[in-house]
C-alpha cells in the first residue's frame, strides 16, 4: 500500500492535534437509523499519538453488509495486514472508477456506506495538557478523550448526518461518561460500554480506523527505516531500549515522539545513571516541608522568596 | 560583542555550561493555537505569547526590556567575598570591575502554561520598578 489513508497527511509531522472528516457517504438510507461507533488507539503507549476515531453508517448497512461480508472485530484481534486491508476498502477508490475525472463528490469505494473521522492527539498536546501548572489546571487524559469524542460527534452532526445512536468504547466508568454525553447531545441515544469494540460492529470499524492511523503515524516517527522503536508501550523492552538509547541530558527526547507525562519518562529523567541533568519544577515542592524557595535558594538569596522576575531584579 | 536572547524559565536547571541541544529544541511554537485545550483555559483572551517546550511542559513568555532606550548586558561581577552564616547575605568584591560579557538583545520572561496570571503580574510589577527607576534617574 503506497498511498496513505486520508486520515494521515494532516497529522504527519504535526506538533499539534489534527482532525480529519471523510465525506458523508452518498447512500445513507434515510429510512434506516444511523449508528456511530467511537474507539481509540494508543491510550497507554509512552510514544506516538493517541488516535480517536468515529465511524458511522445505517443500521441496515451494518447488519446486511458489514457483519456478513467483512471481518471487522476488536482491532487487537485482527492482524495488521487485515486491518489495513479493511480500512483500505473504506477509503481507496475502486479501480474501475480510479481514472474518472474528479466530480467533487465522494468517490466509490468497496465499503461505500461508511463515513469516518479521526482526531490524532499528539504527544506534545497530551503532555502539555497533563503537565499544566498549577495542578488544578491539569487537562488530564480522560478529559482530553471526552472532549475529542464530543468534538468528533459534533463534527459529524455538523456535516448534516442525523445520528440516532452512538456506541462508545470506554476504559473508564461507563455510567458517568454516558450521562455526560447524553447531557451534551440530548437528541442522540448513547451506549457506553467497556469492550464495545468486540460487541458492536460499528465500534469495531472505528477501532480499525484508529489503529491503522496510529500505526502509520508511529511508523513515520522513525528517523531511519531500520530504527527499532517497538510498540510504544512502556512494557515493551524495545521501546524502553529506544528511550534509554536516545535520551539526551537536557531536553531528554524529541517532543514530537514522546509523552513526557508518563511515569516511564519521569523515572528515566530522575535516574542519574542515564546522564540526565536534574531539572526541578515548582510542583515538586508543593507537598514538601521545604518549599520551592528554600530548596532553590542557593545561599545567595537574601530571603526565602521564590526567584521570580520582580524579586530577582529588586533584590 | 555577540548578541543573545535571555530566557527566564520557571524551573531550576542543575547545570551551568554550554549545550548543543538548542539546535533541535526550545524552538518557538508558532502553531500553538492548534493545541488541544479547553476553551476556558484561554485566560489571555487571545493575546499572542511566546510558546516553547521543556521536557513536555509548555511555557509561555513575554518579552520585556526590549526597547525604550534600555541596553541589556550579561556581566561578570566581582567574586564572592564573604557570606553571613545566619542570613545568607553575600558581600561582593566591590573593588573589581563589572565586565560585560555579552549583549542581550531580547529578554523573555516565562511562566508555566496555566499560570499566565503570574506572568502578567510579574511583568506589571517589573514595569512599576522601571517607572520608579526612571523617575529616580531622570
Amino acid at each position: 500500500m503506497t498511498e496513505l489513508p486520508p486520515t494521515i497527511p494532516g497529522s504527519l509531522n504535526s506538533l499539534h492535534t489534527k482532525n480529519f472528516f471523510s465525506e458523508v457517504p452518498l447512500n445513507l438510507d434515510p429510512q434506516s437509523p444511523i449508528i456511530l461507533g467511537v474507539d481509540e488507539a494508543g491510550r497507554g503507549p509512552v510514544m506516538g499519538p493517541m488516535v480517536y476515531a468515529v465511524s458511522y453508517c445505517t443500521k441496515d448497512y451494518q447488519d446486511n453488509i458489514l457483519i456478513p461480508k467483512y471481518e471487522f472485530d476488536d482491532s487487537k484481534k485482527l492482524t495488521d495486514p487485515v486491518r489495513r486491508s479493511l480500512f483500505q476498502k473504506m477509503w481507496c477508490p475502486l479501480p474501475e472508477v480510479q481514472d474518472e475525472p474528479p466530480t467533487g463528490s465522494a468517490k466509490r469505494t468497496e465499503i461505500d456506506g461508511v463515513g469516518y473521522a479521526t482526531t490524532c492527539i499528539t504527544p506534545v498536546d497530551i503532555s502539555t495538557g497533563m503537565l499544566r501548572y498549577p495542578p488544578s489546571k491539569n487537562y488530564n487524559l480522560n478529559a482530553q478523550a471526552h472532549d475529542v469524542t464530543m468534538n468528533l460527534i459534533q463534527g459529524v452532526l455538523d456535516q448534516g448526518v442525523n445520528i440516532d445512536h452512538v456506541y462508545v468504547d470506554t476504559v473508564g466508568p461507563p455510567a458517568s461518561y454516558q450521562k455526560k454525553l447524553e447531557g451534551r447531545f440530548p437528541h442522540v441515544k448513547f451506549t457506553v460500554a467497556k469492550k464495545a469494540d468486540s460487541l458492536y460492529c460499528i465500534v469495531s470499524v472505528a477501532s480499525v480506523v484508529a489503529k491503522v492511523t496510529r500505526d502509520i503515524l508511529v511508523d513515520s516517527l522513525r528517523s531511519s527505516p531500520g530504527e527499532i522503536i517497538g510498540s510504544g508501550y512502556p512494557s515493551d523492552p524495545k521501546t524502553t531500549a529506544w528511550l534509554r538509547k536516545n535520551q539526551s541530558p537536557l531536553f531528554a527526547w524529541p517532543k514530537e515522539m514522546v509523552r513526557f507525562s508518563w511515569q516511564t519518562c519521569e523515572t528515566l529523567m530522575n535516574n542519574p545513571s542515564t546522564g540526565s541533568i536534574p531539572i526541578e519544577w515548582e510542583e515538586q515542592f508543593l507537598n514538601s516541608k521545604k518549599n520551592m524557595a528554600q530548596q532553590w535558594a542557593a545561599k545567595s538569596m537574601v530571603n526565602n522568596e521564590p526567584i521570580t522576575l520582580d524579586n530577582w531584579f529588586s533584590s | 560583542m555577540t548578541e543573545y536572547t535571555a530566557h527566564f524559565i520557571p524551573c531550576k536547571v542543575r547545570y551551568n555550561g554550554a549545550t548543543e541541544e538548542f539546535v533541535d529544541n526550545f524552538h518557538c511554537d508558532n502553531e500553538d493555537d492548534l493545541t488541544l485545550k479547553r476553551k476556558e483555559d484561554d485566560s489571555l483572551n487571545g493575546e499572542k505569547l511566546c510558546v516553547r517546550h521543556i521536557r513536555g511542559r509548555k511555557i509561555v513568555g513575554k518579552k520585556f526590556l526590549g526597547s525604550d532606550g534600555y541596553q541589556t548586558f550579561l556581566v561578570k561581577t566581582g567574586t564572592r567575598e564573604g557570606e553571613d552564616g545566619e542570613t545568607g547575605q553575600i558581600s561582593l568584591d566591590t573593588t573589581s570591575k563589572i565586565e560585560p560579557i555579552a549583549k542581550i538583545s531580547s529578554m523573555i520572561n516565562y511562566e508555566r502554561d496555566g499560570n499566565e496570571e503570574r506572568l502578567l503580574e510579574e511583568l506589571e510589577k517589573f514595569q512599576q520598578f522601571l517607572d520608579v527607576s526612571d523617575v529616580i534617574h531622570s
